[in-house]
């Protein structure tokens, strides 16, 4: 691999510099094959993306497309009686579907080292999480934890309050997301916490559904993309749930070498689940674990 | 605000207000283009067209969110994207269901001649050779003429992990045109 500025080698095929600076980009490359081969391809490519038609619909479906669109927003009072494409689940069906509740308490208790909650069933931490120091929640001074060093665990700062009714459904401060504060400095430590989280999930805790505006609120909150689960991490604006992700549950926050990320359960509607770290600021994924 | 970003926020205001009229020239505006991007992504008509639809059924829903803070288009192509990610996932889930990528056209009316628009076969069965995170890339950036600083939020990664994805997408665009003959070209299964 040579060492040349990609932006360069971009910015050459792609026009972007005036005579003079391409010529003397020309110049620092003349020497470096792999360069010029770069160079190349990028021309070959932009070449050919660039005379490249833009597909587009027939007046037959532009016409059908906007009177299915239509029709799902209600927006017709025609029936379109039309096999539909593709059978649409719309939020209340998606409320059909099985969702899952972490249990937010037993997991503040799972992540805290002064807990004596005898309720929680979940696997405590490896002694290795819990041996060191990390600061308090909220603390300014968040620091990774060195890679030889073992990360670290504390108290969590506030747990959200769970009420349990009769009829198992949960009810969650809104504002009170859990804050749990845990440094990892290798991406095979937070695996392992991830691992540890995923075990520690209360089976009878994933019965308990949320309610459909508490659901909304952590989808609208944060959605995670990876190869395995697709989604958004819109900070403004809301994705709805698209069939394919039931529901995504926030489980906390924590540093990965220094950036915050969060910790979440997603569950897709074929009641598969993936515990995801999340970078709290880009939404790329940090770790995946499966239960 | 681009001019285009300002007529769409007042589209959409005037959607949600219950203007039949702005819900049809949103669409007018961004159809062809979603479509296109979603053609691309799931080299298939029937998977674009669903996509696509579904695509505005999710965004429209959610009009009412829509706060204005970045583009309608951003957050439009932001979705189809996803909505293209989870189509593709699910192939691969279910490979036994998995689609054949073609490009047939549809079936014409004698009023249709200039509506659709078909792929040239050799430089989208190049692009069909692309890893899908690398062919958004390409499509957004070089294909759409989207801006780097547009496409970095539409695929909701960081610019620079946008320019390298493009950067690497070409070449990888390059081999497999070089290995394409000028007229057959063969399709990938994903």
């Amino acid at each position: 691999m040579h060492n040349h500025d990609l932006d360069l080698i971009a910015a050459l095929a792609e026009g972007r510099l005036d005579d003079e600076e391409a010529r003397l980009a020309e110049e620092s490359l003349a020497g470096c094959s792999e360069c010029l081969a770069d160079l190349a391809a990028q021309r070959t490519s932009l070449a050919a993306t660039v005379t490249a038609q833009r597909p587009g619909l027939s007046m037959a479906e532009s016409s059908d497309l906007r009177r299915q669109v239509g029709a799902a927003l209600g927006l017709s009072k025609q029936v379109d009686t039309a096999p539909q494409r593709r059978p649409w689940m719309g939020l209340a069906t998606a409320a059909a579907v099985v969702v899952a509740l972490v249990a937010v308490a037993p997991l503040v208790n799972l992540l805290s080292t002064d807990s004596d909650d005898s309720s929680a069933t979940a696997t405590t931490i490896p002694d290795k999480l819990q041996s060191a120091e990390i600061p308090a929640a909220g603390s300014a001074a968040t620091t990774a934890s060195p890679a030889t060093e073992a990360p670290t665990t504390e108290a969590a700062a506030q747990a959200p309050s769970v009420q349990e009714d009769g009829a198992g459904v949960g009810a969650l401060e809104r504002d009170a997301l859990p804050q749990s504060r845990l440094n990892f400095g290798e991406v095979e430590e937070l695996e392992r916490f991830l691992s540890s989280v995923t075990e520690g999930i209360d089976d009878q805790a994933l019965t308990r559904a949320l309610t459909l505006d508490e659901m909304s609120y952590y989808v609208e909150q944060y959605t995670a993309s990876t190869e395995e689960v697709s989604v958004t991490c819109p900070r403004d604006e809301v994705v709805d749930l698209d069939g394919t992700t039931s529901s995504v549950i926030t489980i906390g926050t924590a540093d990965f070498a220094g950036t915050e990320f969060l910790v979440l359960l997603v569950t897709l509607a074929d009641e598969t689940q993936v515990v995801l770290a999340v970078d709290a600021a880009t939404c790329e994924v940090l770790a995946q674990v499966e239960p | 605000m681009t001019h285009r970003a300002e007529t769409d926020y007042d589209l959409v205001q005037r959607f949600l207000g219950g203007d039949s009229g702005a819900f049809e020239e949103l669409m007018a505006a961004h159809e062809d283009r979603v479509f296109g991007v979603c053609l691309r992504m799931l080299r298939d008509r029937d998977a674009a067209l669903d996509a696509t639809q579904e695509t505005f059924i999710t965004v429209l829903r959610k009009a009412d969110r829509f706060a204005g803070r970045s583009a309608f288009s951003t957050w439009l192509y932001r979705v189809a994207m996803n909505t293209c990610y989870d189509a593709l996932r699910r192939r691969k889930r279910k490979p036994e269901t998995q689609l054949p990528a073609h490009h047939d056209p549809p079936d014409r009316a004698a009023d249709d001649q200039l509506g659709a628009v078909e792929l040239r076969p050799d430089i989208e069965s190049a692009l069909s050779e692309l890893p899908a995170e690398f062919r958004a890339a390409v499509v957004l950036v070089d294909v759409e003429g989207t801006a780097l600083a547009e496409a970095s939020e539409i695929l909701g990664v960081p610019i620079g992990t946008v320019k390298s994805r493009v950067f690497r997408g070409r070449r990888l665009l390059a081999d497999a045109l070089g290995n394409l003959s000028p007229r057959a070209g063969h399709l990938k299964d994903e």
